[in-house]
């Protein structure tokens, strides 16, 4: 059979592409929500986030909790950004190693937990609060799965998985934002932009990391219990 | 490791306790914030007491002057609705209020979330919401 290179080339370069299709506007999505997350830092409750809330932000646990999650999140997302280079995996695997702790610690101890406490007071119906439990659960099981396999089980594939379920998951911050702009640009009203930009942020973007699990597994219902 | 694993769960279990327990409670007094159409409606009982601030401006009075115009009150028995996007004009007479109870009587509707105009500066003291109120010219001379 003859093997033509040409299409090999192609295909190598529709992947690449599709690579940097994926991973550019990710990465400056994120670097652009850590950037907009700094004003939050004068401690002020001077944005319109913390003014609809301002009775909230009168008690010290909720306000502090606030300050915690959102340092927590930035955090994260600036960590998780190198966690998927496979270069970095093969020839600085320290590097991903100290990231991937820094991750760890800061969803398993910091970001989980405040944002769990702060779902009981977010906006929205109870549907909407279910929803962010639901996330901050999923966020935290996911997280300890995922460290589980790799630090105790040294089970390698079964830690890539778990990750890419909690990666998807702090992208939910991320990929909210994009769809709450979006809406606001078909017309929909703030409050009803808001439960299903959140919504769809949530279920898509898990959604979209069973669907990468799938590609790259041979038995995908073994992700889950391994 | 294992005590770092035990940690982070006892600290989701005591975040999601916690944070119920302050819902619960928050439901109970009548403060819980809910949303219903854009706004944030406090969840108010009848005979609930909430602390606000009045803001009694002026139309095109300047924020520099909100400041001395604000006054204090207690709020009983207020009727707290979803505000439309613009606040009416209420024929207030500041004269009629006094240090202590005041009631709101329809039409003057109020978000007592919202900021509601430009001009208008959100106190920022926490727990307290700011309600302010343009009122047609004149009506607030004593």
């Amino acid at each position: 059979m003859h093997y033509n290179s040409r299409v090999v080339a192609a295909g190598k370069a529709l992947k690449r592409g599709s690579l940097i299709l994926f991973w550019t506007p990710l990465i400056l999505l994120s670097l652009l929500l850590v950037y907009n997350t700094i004003p939050y830092f004068s401690f002020k409750p001077d944005s319109s986030f913390l003014i609809e809330r301002i009775s909230l932000y009168g008690k010290a646990v909720w306000k502090y909790s606030f300050y915690f999650h959102i340092a927590a999140g930035s955090l994260c997302i600036l960590t998780a950004l190198i966690q998927f280079s496979s270069w970095i995996l093969k020839k600085r695997k320290k590097i991903h190693v100290v990231a991937g702790k820094i991750y760890v610690f800061v969803v398993l101890l910091i970001g989980a937990p405040t944002g769990l406490f702060m779902t009981f007071f977010a906006k929205g119906g109870i549907a909407e609060r279910a929803c962010f439990m639901a996330m901050a659960v999923f966020w935290f099981y996911t997280t300890y799965k995922g460290f589980v396999a790799a630090a105790i089980e040294k089970n390698f594939l079964s830690h890539k998985f778990w990750m890419i379920r909690s990666y998807a998951m702090a992208l939910t911050a991320v990929s909210f934002r994009v769809y709450h702009i979006l809406f606001l640009l078909l017309g929909f009203s703030n409050y009803d932009n808001y439960a299903v930009s959140l919504w769809i942020s949530v279920l898509g973007n898990a959604a979209i990391a069973e669907v990468f699990i799938l590609l790259k597994s041979r038995n995908y219902l073994r992700s889950f219990i391994s | 490791m294992k005590n770092f694993l035990r940690l982070s769960v006892f600290l989701m279990v005591i975040a999601g306790l916690y944070g119920f327990a302050a819902m619960v409670l928050d439901l109970q007094n009548g403060k819980l914030i809910q949303y219903e159409h854009d706004s944030p409606v406090a969840a108010v009982k009848k005979r609930t007491t909430l602390p606000v601030q009045i803001a009694v401006i002026r139309k095109g009075q300047k924020a520099g002057d909100l400041d001395k115009s604000i006054m204090q009150f207690a709020v009983i028995n207020s009727a707290v609705k979803p505000l439309k996007p613009r606040l009416r004009i209420a024929d207030l007479d500041v004269r009629s209020f006094s240090r202590g109870d005041i009631r709101f009587e329809p039409p003057m509707v109020a978000d007592i979330d919202s900021i509601v105009s430009d001009s208008a500066k959100l106190t920022e003291k926490p727990g307290l919401r700011t309600l302010v109120v343009v009122s047609k010219p004149d009506s607030t001379k004593r």
